[in-house]
């Protein structure tokens, strides 16, 4: 990346004249997923709060072998370090080799952050054990990619000591240091979770920043948080208050800003980073339900399906995929698929489609989608698929009723009129246009009911829950997606032309209420629990 | 799905018919399911069974849907690299079920080995109730539904539709275009597809076993291809294309004594059992005497023939097949994997005529082949430019 120390040089000198000069309070920052558009968000986050509090920055980064395995990014450690000094900070420390060395009872004596001094000996942790073991298991999975691991084994106990090790560590960060806000970009496993468990603890804020878009941020202000709820319990209910109060009475005004959405949304434009890509295969090219009447056709004669009988799509969860982050309805997603099989087997009224994760193989080595297929067996109303040797086009031919633990499918079916059944919660489980189960038996009765509608030909979502998911899939990329010069969008990669740009922007737009500093600036202010492009809670125009 | 609709979808205007589709980028091809859009051609499969949707508007209340399917050295390279089948596997013949708006319609058969792109049409019709302006006329090729029996699974390609192209689309008004045959093309291992019967008789078909060089197969297959009349098989004199500096093959034996020696004795033997005579061979079978020169001759580079048997020697071995009853005629139904094995009867100058019992009531596909053992073999079936032609 030959124009990487260009922008560096540029940075350096813009984060100096837009910040606060240095002072005593700290901003955490983690820089330890190894993707450098989420390190330069969570810098340029960090700092737009030092342009509002006088703070210095203090960038935890580092990296150990079980993550690098996983493939999830490419930054060179040296290169991390270069941009978090460039951003201005003021300690680097690697966090990783910390706990390393304290996991195998060869610590330093005293590590230093921030000119404070910290004894080894005397870390403890008050993350709540329950808490603690579950996030535990939770990273032995994703790391293992298997959802049930055997806390007997060594790589198991090893895990385990590394995660005491950061307990120990965050909880000397956020309670003895008391940082103005953590900046993270996961809030997950060990080495961010803890983090943000001790943050929360401590009453510290945690801004979340998202791995898509050009920029967009979660806050959570641990008001009312319950300490041992995942932190995006707490959150689904914060924004479904946000949307309620500040969008959902606007829909008039943002209806063809949300129709927009929508359309652009079936050509695959716009979608967050994660969702299923790959061009043309998910491409929505349907117009018409005439031509998605002519398209199913061949779909259900290619799975066998009875064309008589509704078609529900099961989409599989990315298995090992950040176990617990939300409320769960099942205690782990293997026994969700597998009672979804035999839930699915009984009901021979439906056609089930089981499709797997596009992206499983990165999640998942033990073959569970496989195995649950061969445990079905050969049932005429049954098939099994991976989710990229079929169009968008024909599952959409084919979807009736969707089902997923958490998935986008239920931000996205409802949009267009197909119900959603969720086994947990997700940021808009609470806005109301997906059927959320609380528990099995819940969750049986809502497919039972979904598939009554369906068979008596009455619709699984209302016109309202159409509008609703719409207005949310407008509220998610535009609304709560801020654009800033300074940060650039997602899908430009980390490539020579983000730095010339940035680089560009940084020398050439004077920076003074770029959205970046306003949205973070009323986020902040507010403690509102997203950042806005606009300001919601005025009676301005949110959408022009 | 009630809502798929946005304000923001314009309406598609429906081609009306006739129209021909040629090109990826035309917006009648308005949707796709593993295939790929090509910018010269509609597209290529990646995907098996795959499927495009059209959008079109019958002006007639019969519309006549012409498909023209092609299969190039780049069909093969797709499937190695696409085809969900063990490492080193080789694509082989496409024999693809083609089924439209959801009621099967043929079936086609691309060749697996092939010195140049070939391409094979499939017509069929459809009344304008089966062709909505505000729906697709969806167009899907994969393998047949139904359970294929092993000798044609292994003459044949899993996933067959990847890599091969969709070379054109012609909806015609009027629907007066002829239900063409499934192929017409020189069949490759044996192998033919047939439509069902038109009229509610058994159906025949006469086959040639035939020889040639490069050249003299393409004239044959272009006369094939204008009529169902088969020319003249080609002159020994034409020269072959193989192009300059590369090594023949060995030639085979011009002979067909040294296939036969190879089991003779124990074969002689065997048969003197069985029918209690002991007669001297030579005089029992005329058709061992060696016809034309006694001498072999040096095959050269430039004159194809001599590396290729001649007709006369492959008329033979076509006379030996059928008497030892070693020429296997099996037929499979595509739509139901049903199997049958069809008698076959020689016709004088190596032509053979093969009838099915009853009216076909599905597109079904042929396969003629030899028996072989340690008793027999017929290395002729195998060699460059000695094919099957079918010729009514």
């Amino acid at each position: 990346m030959t124009e990487f120390p260009a922008f560096c040089a540029a940075a350096r000198t813009f984060w100096r004249c837009n910040t606060q000069p240095p002072a005593d309070p700290v901003v955490l920052v983690e820089a330890m997923t190894p993707d450098l558009r989420l390190t330069l968000r969570n810098l340029a986050t960090a700092n737009a709060i030092r342009r509002i509090v006088p703070s210095r920055l203090v960038v935890l980064t580092g990296s150990d072998p079980d993550w690098d395995r996983l493939h999830t990014g490419d930054a060179d450690p040296a290169d991390v370090e270069a941009i978090a000094r460039a951003y201005g900070a003021d300690d680097v420390l690697d966090v990783h080799a910390l706990a390393g060395r304290l996991a195998t009872g060869a610590p330093p004596a005293t590590f230093t952050v921030a000119d404070r001094t910290f004894g080894t000996s005397g870390l403890g942790s008050g993350i709540d054990p329950a808490v603690f073991d579950r996030a535990v298991a939770a990273t032995a999975a994703r790391l293992l990619r298997t959802v049930r691991t055997d806390p007997g084994t060594g790589q198991y106990k090893a895990i385990r000591r590394r995660a005491e090790a950061f307990a120990t560590i965050y909880e000397a960060l956020c309670g003895e240091l008391r940082p103005v806000a953590l900046v993270t970009g996961m809030v997950d496993y060990d080495r961010w979770g803890f983090a943000v468990d001790a943050a929360m603890r401590a009453g510290v804020p945690v801004l979340h920043v998202q791995l898509t878009g050009t920029l967009k941020v979660y806050g959570h202000f641990s008001a009312g948080a319950d300490p041992s709820a995942p932190v995006r319990a707490e959150h689904t209910k914060r924004l479904a208050e946000f949307f309620d109060a500040y969008v959902w009475p606007r829909r008039e005004e943002l209806h063809r800003f949300a129709e927009l959405v929508s359309w652009r949304n079936k050509l695959n434009l716009g979608r967050p980073a994660w969702w299923r890509g790959g061009g043309a295969v998910s491409v929505v090219e349907l117009t018409t339900p005439a031509e998605r009447a002519a398209l199913r056709l061949h779909a259900m004669e290619r799975f066998g399906f009875n064309p008589d009988k509704p078609v529900v799509v099961v989409y599989n969860h990315a298995l090992t995929d950040a176990l617990g982050t939300n409320v769960e309805a099942f205690t782990d997603p293997i026994d969700w698929l597998e009672y979804t099989a035999r839930l699915a087997a009984s009901r021979d009224d439906a056609n089930w489609l089981f499709l797997d994760h596009p992206y499983q193989a990165d999640f998942d080595v033990s073959g569970t989608f496989d195995m649950v297929a061969r445990q079905s067996g050969e049932r005429a109303h049954l098939a099994f698929a991976k989710s990229m040797d079929l169009s968008r086009n024909m599952i959409w031919s084919l979807a009736d009723l969707g089902v997923t633990i958490r998935g986008s499918v239920g931000a996205e079916l409802p949009a267009y009129g197909v119900g959603v059944v969720q086994a947990g919660w997700s940021e808009w489980s609470g806005i109301g246009f997906d059927s959320v189960a609380r528990d099995p038996d819940h969750y049986r009765l809502l497919m039972e009911e979904s598939l009554t509608a369906l068979k008596a030909g009455r619709p699984v979502v209302s016109d309202e829950q159409v509008d609703k998911a719409r207005l949310w899939m407008w509220f998610y990329r535009s609304a709560t997606d801020v654009p800033s010069v300074f940060v650039q969008h997602w899908e430009l990669g980390v490539t020579d032309e983000l730095f010339t740009v940035l680089r560009t922007t940084m020398e050439h737009v004077e920076p003074d209420s770029d959205p970046l500093f306003s949205s973070v600036s009323r986020m902040w202010e507010r403690r509102e629990p997203v950042l806005t492009r606009s300001d919601f809670t005025s009676d301005e125009e949110v959408a022009v | 799905m009630n809502r798929l609709t946005t304000e923001f979808d314009a309406p598609i205007a429906a081609v009306q018919v006739p129209m021909t589709l040629t090109r990826g980028d035309d917006p009648a091809l308005h949707l796709i399911d593993g295939l790929v859009r090509g910018v010269k051609l509609p597209g290529r499969f990646q995907r098996s069974p795959g499927l495009f949707g059209l959008k079109v508007e019958p002006t007639t209340q019969r519309t006549g849907v012409t498909v023209t399917f092609g299969a190039d050295a780049g069909s093969d390279t797709w499937w190695q690299d696409r085809a969900p089948v063990p490492e080193g596997s080789k694509a082989g013949a496409r024999l693809l079920a083609i089924s439209a708006q959801g009621r099967p319609r043929g079936a086609v058969l691309l060749p697996g080995k092939r010195t140049k792109p070939k391409e094979v049409s499939l017509s069929f019709e459809l009344s304008a109730d089966e062709l909505d302006p505000e729906g697709l006329l969806v167009i899907e090729a994969g393998a047949p539904a139904a359970r294929m029996p092993d000798w044609l699974a292994a003459a044949t390609t899993p996933y067959p539709a990847i890599g091969v192209t969709v070379l054109k689309v012609e909806l015609a008004a009027g629907g007066a275009t002829p239900v063409a045959p499934a192929t017409t093309a020189p069949v490759s291992l044996g192998l033919f597809v047939v439509g069902p019967s038109q009229i509610d008789s058994a159906p025949a078909w006469r086959l040639r076993l035939d020889t040639g060089s490069g050249t003299g197969s393409e004239d044959l297959e272009r006369a094939q291809a204008r009529s169902s009349v088969v020319g003249l098989p080609p002159s020994p004199n034409v020269g072959s294309r193989i192009p300059h500096g590369r090594p023949l093959p060995p030639p085979g034996p011009r002979f067909r004594v040294g296939r036969w020696m190879a089991g003779l004795r124990a074969r002689a033997a065997a048969e003197g059992r069985l029918d209690g005579q002991g007669k001297e061979l030579r005089g029992e079978r005329p058709e061992l005497e060696i016809s034309g020169s006694a001498s072999s001759t040096r095959p050269t580079s430039r004159s194809g023939p001599s590396a290729f048997p001649e007709a006369t020697v492959v008329a033979g071995l076509l006379a030996d097949l059928v008497r030892e009853r070693r020429l296997r005629v099996r037929l499979a139904g595509l739509y139901s994997g049903a199997e049958q094995t069809l008698p076959v009867k020689l016709l004088c100058d190596g032509e053979l005529e093969i009838a099915a019992p009853g009216p076909l009531r599905e597109p079904s596909v042929i396969r003629v082949d030899a028996a072989e053992d340690e008793l027999f073999s017929a290395p002729e079936l195998r060699r460059p430019g000695v094919a099957w032609y079918l010729i009514g």
